[in-house]
């Protein structure tokens, strides 16, 4: 045993050499950076250079498991995948919940580094110190599903956990995923094509090590705790009870902003909004389903109940799920089953292509793409084959799918002829939520890490009102007030949950309710043996979130990169803000730069707050890089 | 001091699980100390496919087909808890229980290779404290019909208000 709590133990497979080696991870790490997404991130600036492609050999894919994934703890199924990602040229992670990360746990490691190019398809095989790297010839080119299966029946138990490429990750498409228990997908940012780009079809693993806490007691006693606070919750009356659906009605009908039709419509139309409701969404429930060791059950099983995909079986739905659709017009939650399935099955994040096609679908209606351009298929708005169609084009790269499959960034450089003007993106990654909700989701998604994104930094708790002690209102957007200060605490919070390997859905993130940076702590310091406090844990979120700033520092993004689509300072919608107001967005970044010790005019992070951090060796080492861009 | 028997018995509802696992993992801390499902006592048995978690755990029969197959007389019902407990001392682990038990609940522990099973955790047991679905249930022995008789009638009950409620409003 090396340490209480985490299991210090790095496993790097070099795939060009075939070769694995067991690392002791330096327990100065596992205390400054927590682990999982903490260590994945410094991993990541170490050992990946500015000018790296992100499918070269070079990158790393980086996977984290936090030191209470697995644990007692409630939601204790995360893990993280960090590497140089294909959409945004620049720092990229992805999280994802299910049952695969707690058992590379059990298996004894705490993160697994891949490296370099398999001169063949292979996959990993972990059984506790056993670690195989196997040939996959025969699984290249499967769908997800169908591996799992092949490999289940190859290993002999049906019951160990694998992440998983399909064909989608195999053709690089810019925006696969990896995915685990079938419907479990770390989508964002493409990590899925890194894996395909090491040709690394699978990682399966069985762990019967299991993990041992500093002091049992205790930590048992806190976490029943934690389980009790978390069911008692207001929250687990609403997403625990209809999932994200809930927020779509929040989004769609109390703040009214909700992205339809590649943001050409600021809601669903009220007299669509029925068919993708929450009274239709609890018409195809079939169970609540849940990640594991998680009391808070935010998905579900679902059936089709009408249409061509009546009977097909399905999980969800995430509220990126329920835009699916509406992003390309089509209103009925039967096709986001369908769409679900196939898209876990090609092992692509389900929103990628649904954004891309939305995309072309508004070219196509403004005459910036053809018919023929676009292969003949009629890309109507709400037009369900067509989507399918273009799906399948899209992962087998033909026709007008390969410069899809490139993310709306890429593509619209491609097609230009005043495409860009449609491609809603931030850092080459979709915008998922309208930043005109308000400053908080506009500063949070413009300055996040890993390009568009609201699971970085937007505020979604009055967790920041508690830890300030001050009254702060988050659900009012539209007001300036503390928004730098909020946006901070919660890229730092968030990044702590991340490292911990637990669910943002059920803690402070998304409601103060829920366990937060006090229970974490204590948690923490009870299955560990180190002591922590939620001050201590705090700092490490800005130290692991000013490493993945750095690391896009080194690849050439500055303060321009942290930048909003026109669209959404000049189209006022019904909100309460109505419209963003440029030069009160760049007096509010001004600020935020200021509050994070960063230089207010590049976006990089100063030396003196990198050595404040206790990071001097990236102060030193961005000092260096710009000396080589000068000469 | 008399003890009294508990008139307890363990019973799932799978319709309830939600396929979290939180049973597997706090049954192999209750007996073990460590966070480790591969040692639980009980398992979920998932079928992603169609979407099922099916919860199989010792039913601790009346007429336990483990305690029929052993030779060695390993098998004994525990006088407090009423539980099928497995006797360190005589199991030579030949393994007759496993392939006798018809809900596969009787398993191998994966660090030491003992044939081992649930024993009711004294009578507290974790994994039904801890499932807060009602998946998993530790009640009263002739409770434990009740439950399921009122989940049954609770959607006619329903439907039978409303049109008792539609009747007096008409």
């Amino acid at each position: 045993m090396f340490l209480d709590g985490w299991t210090g133990k790095l496993l790097r497979v070099d795939l060009s050499k075939r070769k694995i080696l067991l690392e002791e991870i330096p327990k100065k790490w596992l205390i400054n950076l927590i682990g999982s997404a903490g260590i994945n991130a410094k991993i990541l600036y170490d050992e990946v250079e500015a000018a790296v492609d992100p499918f070269g050999s070079e990158n790393r894919l980086i996977f984290g498991f936090g030191p209470l994934c697995g644990t007692l703890a409630p939601s204790s199924s995360r893990y993280t995948i960090t590497a140089k990602g294909p959409l945004n040229f620049a720092f990229s992670d992805s999280n994802s919940g299910g049952h695969f990360g707690p058992e590379v746990r059990f298996a004894g490691y705490d993160n697994i580094v891949f490296q370099g190019i398999a001169d063949k398809p292979v996959y990993m095989w972990i059984e506790d110190e056993q670690v195989e790297i196997r040939d996959a010839a025969h699984l290249w080119g499967k769908s997800t599903w169908e591996t799992e299966d092949i490999l289940r029946k190859d290993i002999g138990d049906p019951d160990v956990k694998i992440a998983v490429i399909g064909p989608s990750g195999e053709n690089l498409i810019r925006y696969s995923a990896v995915i685990n228990d079938h419907a479990r997908a770390a989508g964002w940012g493409g990590v899925g094509a890194v894996m395909g780009s090491k040709r690394l079809k699978a990682i399966a693993v069985r762990g019967t090590k299991g993990l041992q806490i500093a002091d049992p007691e205790a930590f048992a006693k806190k976490c029943v705790t934690c389980f009790d606070q978390v069911i008692n919750s207001p929250r687990m009356k609403t997403v625990g009870y209809y999932g994200k659906p809930w927020l779509n009605w929040l989004r769609n009908e109390v703040q009214r902003s909700n992205p339809v039709k590649n943001y050409q419509l600021p809601r669903v139309p009220t007299e669509e909004f029925p068919k993708v409701g929450l009274e239709a969404f609890k018409s195809i429930i079939v169970k609540w389903k849940s990640c594991f060791n998680c009391p808070f059950h935010c998905s579900h099983i679902v059936t089709a109940k009408a249409g061509s995909y009546c009977g097909e079986i399905g999980e969800g739905f995430e509220y990126n799920q329920m835009i699916d659709g509406q992003m390309m017009g089509i209103y009925d939650l039967n096709f986001v089953v369908k769409w679900t399935n196939e898209t876990n099955k090609l092992g692509v994040d389900c929103d990628g292509p649904a954004y891309a096609i939305a995309f072309a679908m508004e070219l196509y209606e403004r005459g910036i793409l053809s018919k023929a351009e676009l292969d003949g298929i009629d890309l109507k708005w709400g037009n369900q084959d067509a989507a399918f169609e273009m799906l399948n084009k899209i992962i087998n790269r033909k026709g007008i799918g390969d410069l899809l499959a490139e993310g709306i960034e890429i593509a619209a450089k491609k097609i230009g002829k005043g495409s860009e003007k449609y491609a809603y993106h931030i850092k080459g990654c979709r915008l998922e939520i309208d930043p005109r909700t308000g400053w908080g989701t506009a500063l949070s998604h413009a300055t996040s890490t890993r390009g568009a994104d609201h699971l970085k930094g937007t505020p979604l708790s009055n967790a920041f009102g508690r830890w300030m002690n001050i009254p702060y209102d988050f659900t009012d957007d539209s007001k300036l007030d503390y928004k730098a200060e909020a946006v901070i605490f919660f890229e730092n919070l968030n990044a702590v949950v991340d490292s911990l390997g637990l669910c943002k859905n059920d803690t402070w993130t998304q409601s103060a309710e829920c366990p937060g940076l006090y229970e974490f702590a204590e948690m923490l310091t009870y299955a560990t043996g180190v002591n922590f406090t939620a001050q201590q844990l705090l700092t490490a979120g800005e130290r692991i979130y000013t490493i993945e700033r750095a690391f896009n520092s080194k690849s050439s993004l500055t303060r321009d990169n942290d930048n909003i689509p026109d669209k959404f300072f000049t189209d006022p919608i019904e909100t309460k803000l109505k419209v963003l107001d440029r030069q009160q967005f760049e007096n509010l970044k001004d600020r935020y730069y200021e509050l994070r010790g960063w230089d207010v005019a590049t976006g990089h992070p100063t030396p003196e707050k990198l050595k404040e951090l206790g990071l001097p060796e990236i102060a030193l080492d961005l000092q260096k890089q710009k000396t080589r861009k000068c000469r | 001091m008399i003890t009294k028997k508990s008139k307890n018995i363990l019973i799932t509802n799978p319709k309830a699980c939600i396929g979290c696992r939180t049973c597997e993992l706090f049954c192999s801390f209750n007996h073990y100390k460590e966070q480790n499902p591969a040692r639980a006592l009980l398992q979920v048995v998932k079928d992603e496919m169609v979407g099922i978690d099916y919860p199989v755990i010792c039913r601790h029969c009346d007429k336990p087909k483990c305690m029929e197959a052993c030779h060695f007389g390993a098998i004994k019902r525990d006088t407090h808890t009423d539980a099928v407990i497995i006797d360190r001392n005589l199991c030579v682990g030949c393994k007759n229980c496993i392939s006798a038990c018809p809900f596969g609940a009787v398993r191998i522990d994966p660090v030491n290779g003992e044939v081992v099973k649930c024993d009711l955790c004294d009578g507290q047991p974790s994994c039904a404290s801890m499932c807060k679905q009602g998946a998993i249930l530790y009640v009263e022995k002739v409770v434990a019909p009740k439950i399921f008789a009122h989940n049954a009638a609770a959607k006619p009950m329903e439907k039978l208000a409303k049109e008792a409620q539609h009747h007096k409003s008409s």
